[in-house]
């Protein structure tokens, strides 16, 4: 992949790099990032990453509420799967309290985090094909997503923030008949998928806009900590559902989609397969959904032992890591978030480099970030 | 033959011909929008709408003070002497403006007065009527007909109590 | 007095200026209404509904959208190369609008009086070189446009305008130009007359040409999938920095080169106001009023359906990138439609004499 300028042009015809200034307000970079690009042409030589524009204090934040007041701020990190950042909060502070949690509970907590990733992967694929131009996927995306946030509107009480587990287990059971609706809704969505796959992933435009574009090497994309969807598809298997396993993820068969080139093409393909691998993983939990107690026994006012714990999820963007540390008081000494879209940022500098500014926008679509997580 | 084969797709366009098939198959089809002012969707039971508080069974046992991150609600217990009778609060502040809508204060009530209606249209001109006090806070739920989703009914608290007292 | 009137208009200058206005309001109304009958289109194709509140299916739609950008105010940025950047809208909507002045849309009309009016403005021996050279005219409102707003996107978008409608007028030429050699003409109405003659529509044996004149209709109007001087979702556009009605100037000039296009492909290819499976010209001499009247009809269907073609592709395809737009402007398109032009205009030579 040299996509450089021949050098000898350079000399012939006096050129100059400019400084192109793509955001806070621009469409396409999903958020208030700020990238400031030096482009030869249209070509990207220099990508100097602004971030900070949404940044709320959420972990300083933290320290300032009881254990259980603060589980509902960190919905606001990645709020479009607010479901797995509560989850692995929650489970961060039950690794520290040293809390069983029912069978059940893990059950209905895998349900809804699929679901969420689901409704995650859904938007990230809306608007990425509309970033490329494909106008109808988005709404088609958004159209199904709907069904799943109602699904889980239904089951938590909110729609997007919802505050979804307290620690200890979850909420409330299924409600009556929610899990014929989740089964016809998963079996309706399969022919979805294969409906946006017949839009994009065959389209000609779609494949020359993605194939080849904003590569990252296997040893580049594991030397910048990359994680989630964008760290497979440069063919490495790392996913924490199978290689860290939490919750009841080791009770269920499914696969971990790995892409080949690492590129724009290879991530969209991952995502793809990832959702078809939620519906299976859904299905089966449905399926051998076991009887039992929906909430261990914790007492009412939290005091975690003395003591810090590291407790990650597979959230839809990456690896989700909480780190909290107790003083044995009722608030926590400290709480560190390793959010995947911060450090996934990280290897668009790698990516970008000889790209043009059209693949810098398919780019930010394709490691999917959202910058509530990454400025916090 | 294979390169005939290749030439042949490059030149008739099947993959886009499949996907013009699919945007028009939508064409006729339902459309998903919600023309909202006139149709209301309905809501799920455990919807989670703006506070209502039942100030007859509250026992200003101020814990719904303590579980809420955001401090919108403030309790003030009667007086000593009263609250050995009754135990109503003397006054009950709640801020719209700041309330997240997590649902603790729900979770943490040990009489279950305080729970989530399903009013949504919570947007006001002033933000000092975002504020709410004893009087102005409790509110009918019936007397806005929102439709009910009836997917289930996971009866709330107050409703579980009412029963066991019949 | 009243004769006197009468008389006036019956001299051809009036008569001209009562078409001219009457085919502005017509030309004026099917713009306004194609972008609402796009919106709506689009939000069909994408299982939603549209614009639907403004009056009974949202048909005062495109009136309010007027009204809201002229009361917009018009700002001019501070960097900008103030007078081009206030004329160069007019320089993408003026051409495009008197490109229908060429246009002949039916059969000549026979007055009782057995005097017969065309059903054009101006049926012109060139008409379909002033016709191209009023669709090279608008590229310089969009890179001026983008020059002069002294701001690093709308520069981009107007150099992309500038490379892209260049590279894609040679075919579009190139694809016309089969046309006019099996026409024999470059009178638009002559090309209608050759393939009602012919009995056959042009796009049968020029089908070729006929789907490099779609790719380039598409890339000409920059629209999905060749959207680049506008790509809102890279570069926000040549127009970033237009606000009000000059922005509406270009809107509406988008709009007017696609309605202006998707006229001229039927006329080129589908056989224009020919009535499909009827000898027209026989039944004319019979039935004269009653034909221009179907025939007009034929011709507004089969625009129609150009028009939806490219609402059609708009909502289905991803955009470009500009690198790919030029390969296959110069690496495909051309090549294809030059060899193209040679085999035609062998096969006119040698086997139809």
């Amino acid at each position: 992949m040299n996509n450089e300028r021949p050098s000898y042009l350079r000399e012939i015809f006096e050129t100059k790099e400019i400084e192109l200034n793509m955001g806070p307000q621009h469409p396409a970079t999903h958020g208030v990032y700020r990238a400031i690009l030096t482009l030869d042409g249209e070509r990207i030589v220099g990508l100097n990453s602004v971030i900070g524009y949404l940044h709320r204090g959420i972990e300083k934040w933290a320290e300032y509420r009881t254990y259980k007041q603060a589980t509902p701020i960190f919905d606001r990190l990645d709020y479009l799967s607010a479901v797995i950042n509560c989850h692995g909060y929650v489970g961060a502070v039950e690794k520290l309290l040293g809390v069983e949690i029912p069978k059940k509970a893990e059950y209905i907590r895998v349900i809804c985090d699929e679901l969420q990733r689901l409704a995650s992967h859904l938007i990230w694929l809306g608007t990425h094909a509309l970033d490329i131009g494909a106008m109808s996927v988005l709404f088609y995306a958004i159209r199904e997503r709907e069904a799943v946030v109602d699904l889980l509107e239904a089951q938590l009480g909110q729609r997007l923030l919802n505050n979804a587990y307290p620690i200890g287990g979850v909420r409330f059971d299924f409600p009556k008949g929610w899990v014929e609706v989740c089964r016809k809704f998963l079996k309706v969505f399969k022919g979805k998928i294969d409906d946006y796959e017949e839009l994009l992933t065959g389209n000609r435009i779609w494949r020359q806009r993605t194939i080849g574009v904003g590569y990252i090497s296997r040893e580049d994309a594991i030397a910048w900590g990359l994680s989630g969807p964008t760290l497979r598809a440069s063919n490495v298997f790392f996913d924490v559902r199978k290689s860290i396993p939490y919750s009841a993820y080791p009770d269920f068969d499914f696969e971990i989609p790995l892409g080949q080139n690492g590129d724009v093409y290879d991530r969209y393909l991952c995502r793809i397969k990832e959702m078809r691998q939620s519906v299976r993983i859904i299905e089966q939990a449905l399926d051998g959904m076991p009887e039992g107690e929906l909430k261990a026994k914790v007492s009412p006012i939290i005091r975690p032992p003395v003591g810090e714990a590291y407790f990650t999820v597979e959230g839809s963007k990456g690896q989700l890591g909480f780190y909290i540390i107790s003083d044995g008081k009722e608030k926590p000494y400290r709480v560190h978030i390793k959010s995947p879209s911060f450090i996934n940022l990280q290897g668009l500098d790698v990516m970008s480099r000889h790209q043009l500014i059209a693949d810098m926008v398919a780019l930010i679509g394709s490691i999917d970030i959202v910058l509530g997580e990454v400025d916090r | 033959m294979q390169l005939l084969n290749k030439f042949l797709k490059m030149i008739t366009f099947p993959d886009l011909l499949k996907g013009l098939k699919i945007t028009t198959k939508y064409v006729s089809k339902k459309k998903i929008t919600e023309k909202y002012p006139e149709e209301k969707r309905s809501y799920p039971y455990r919807y989670r709408g703006r506070i209502h508080v039942t100030i007859d069974t509250c026992i200003s046992c101020r814990l719904c003070e303590k579980a809420c991150p955001e401090g919108c609600l403030k309790v003030f217990p009667p007086p000593r002497e009263i609250m050995k009778t009754d135990k109503r609060p003397a006054q009950f502040y709640f801020s719209q403006e700041h309330c997240l809508h997590c649902g603790m204060c729900v979770d943490s009530c040990p009489t279950g007065s305080i729970h989530h209606s399903h009013e949504f249209e919570i947007t006001v001109f002033n933000t000092k009527e975002l504020l709410f006090d004893k009087e102005k806070l409790p509110y009918d739920m019936l007397k806005k007909q929102y439709k009910w989703n009836l997917v289930e009914n996971v009866p709330t608290k107050v409703e579980v109590k009412k029963k066991e007292e019949v | 007095m009243m004769s006197y009137v009468y008389d006036l208009m019956k001299t051809p200058f009036v008569l001209a200026l009562i078409k001219i206005v009457i085919l502005l309001v017509v030309a004026f109304t099917v713009i306004a209404y194609i972008t609402l009958v796009e919106r709506r289109l689009l939000g069909f194709f994408q299982s939603r509904l549209g614009p639907n509140r403004v009056g009974p299916l949202g048909l005062i739609q495109p009136i309010a959208d007027g009204v809201k950008l002229f009361i917009k105010e018009d700002t001019v940025p501070i960097h900008s190369n103030s007078l081009l950047f206030r004329i160069a809208p007019i320089f993408t909507f003026f051409p495009s609008l008197v490109g229908f002045g060429v246009l002949t849309f039916a059969l000549p009309w026979i007055t009782p009086a057995s005097k017969m009016h065309l059903f054009a403005l101006a049926d012109v021996d060139l008409g379909v070189l002033l016709v191209l050279s009023l669709s090279s005219l608008g590229i310089f409102g969009l890179m001026l446009g983008g020059y002069a707003s002294g701001s690093k996107y709308p520069y981009f978008g107007g150099l992309r305008a500038c490379s892209q409608m260049l590279s894609y007028e040679v075919p579009l030429t190139l694809s016309i130009i089969t046309v006019v050699m099996m026409a024999n003409s470059f009178r638009l109405s002559d090309i209608v007359t050759a393939q009602q003659t012919h009995r056959l529509y042009f796009f049968i044996p020029l089908i070729i040409s006929f789907v490099i004149y779609l790719i380039c209709m598409i890339a000409e109007t920059n629209r999905t999938p060749f959207d680049l001087p506008e790509g809102e979702s890279e570069i926000i556009g040549f127009h970033t920095e237009y606000s009000g009605m000059r922005f509406g100037f270009y809107y509406v000039g988008e709009y007017t080169n696609v309605v202006f296009l998707s006229m001229l492909a039927p006329a080129l290819f589908l056989g224009g106001y020919d009535i499909p499976f009827v000898n027209d010209i026989a039944l004319w001499q019979v039935y004269p009023q009653l034909i221009s009247i179907l025939g007009f009809c034929s011709y507004a269907i089969k625009s129609v359906l150009f028009a939806y073609f490219y609402i059609w592709v708009r909502a289905t395809f991803p955009r470009y990138r500009y690198d790919q737009l030029l390969k296959i402007g110069w690496l495909v398109l051309l090549p294809i439609s030059l060899v193209n032009l040679f085999i035609v205009a062998g096969i006119k030579l040698f086997l139809l004499k």
